[in-house]
């Protein structure tokens, strides 16, 4: 009666999906599941990170998913001068280090992201779906910095991810 | 009555609840009988399948910035009971005769986290 979820990601230009992923940290590169301890995967001071598309997916027995789709931050604090800018949006476009978006993630569920499902991540447009397997729509993220974040690794953040189902 | 997916057993907010495939709910140990069930039987049977409801609200935990995995989820159940279609005789103004129409007949229990209970 409750739905099997996993966090799922796209990456790359070929829009690749994972499914199952472990974690969604930042890094300078666009992959899933980055190990933040590899140099070559971290942000330079001043950089932002690659955006990254993770949805959700939800599979088993159900008969509907939502309403009440919301997404923030709901655990952790960012240092002086790195900032997580965050949409919800149905389209994909291949990461880059690019500035994406300039809106700061919301920190609290009364300002939270809206959140929509549907039967692909293309698809998510409505407030509820009945499609197995159903689908959000994407969470844009982007990690950015300015000339004074500090040097090494910063704390880890939580983004919940709610909604009604049943 | 035909083949049910029930029963449904969850233990919430310090409550153990149980909904039997005759439509008889069971909290606590405490059997509380379908009276509706008895009540619509007299007009119409529920010879059909109850399917079980279950509303919950679920939170799932992404880590970002982590070492490792980091994972998580939170339900909250907050509604349990059972619904089934059933096919009740209805007469228009201007018909000859009577005709079927289908309605939905739902029991809802719900359960607040402060423990408390509304039938619904």
């Amino acid at each position: 009666m409750v739905a099997t979820y996993q966090f799922c990601e796209t990456t790359g230009t070929g829009s690749v999906d994972a499914t199952g992923i472990a974690n969604g940290n930042w890094g300078a590169v666009d992959a899933t599941g980055i190990d933040i301890t590899i140099d070559a995967n971290k942000i330079n001071i001043s950089g932002n990170s690659y955006s990254k598309y993770i949805f959700g997916a939800f599979t088993g027995t159900y008969s509907q998913i939502g309403p009440n789709g919301k997404l923030w931050m709901s655990a952790g604090t960012l240092p002086t001068g790195c900032y997580v800018m965050a949409i919800t949006r149905s389209g994909f476009a291949a990461p880059t280090v690019t500035t994406t978006g300039t809106d700061a993630i919301p920190t609290v569920e009364g300002s939270a992201l809206t959140v929509l499902f549907g039967s692909s991540h293309a698809a998510a447009t409505g407030t509820t779906t009945t499609a197995v397997t159903g689908y959000s729509n994407y969470y844009r993220s982007q990690l950015q910095t300015s000339a004074n974040a500090p040097v090494g690794a910063i704390g880890a953040v939580t983004i919940t991810l709610k909604h009604d189902e049943n | 009555m035909g083949e049910s997916n029930l029963p449904l057993h969850i233990q919430v907010y310090g409550h153990t609840v149980d909904v039997l495939e005759n439509g008889d709910f069971v909290i606590d140990g405490k059997g509380l009988p379908f009276w509706l069930a008895t009540h619509v039987d007299v007009e119409k049977p529920v010879d059909v399948p109850l399917r079980p409801i279950q509303f919950n609200r679920s939170l799932h935990h992404l880590g970002m910035n982590t070492v490792g995995e980091k994972v998580t989820r939170t339900d909250h159940i907050f509604a349990v009971g059972w619904q089934a279609t059933v096919k009740i005789p209805v007469y228009t103004h201007g018909d000859s005769r009577w005709h079927e129409e289908e309605r939905n007949v739902k029991h809802i229990l719900y359960l607040h986290p402060d423990g408390s209970m509304v039938f619904g």
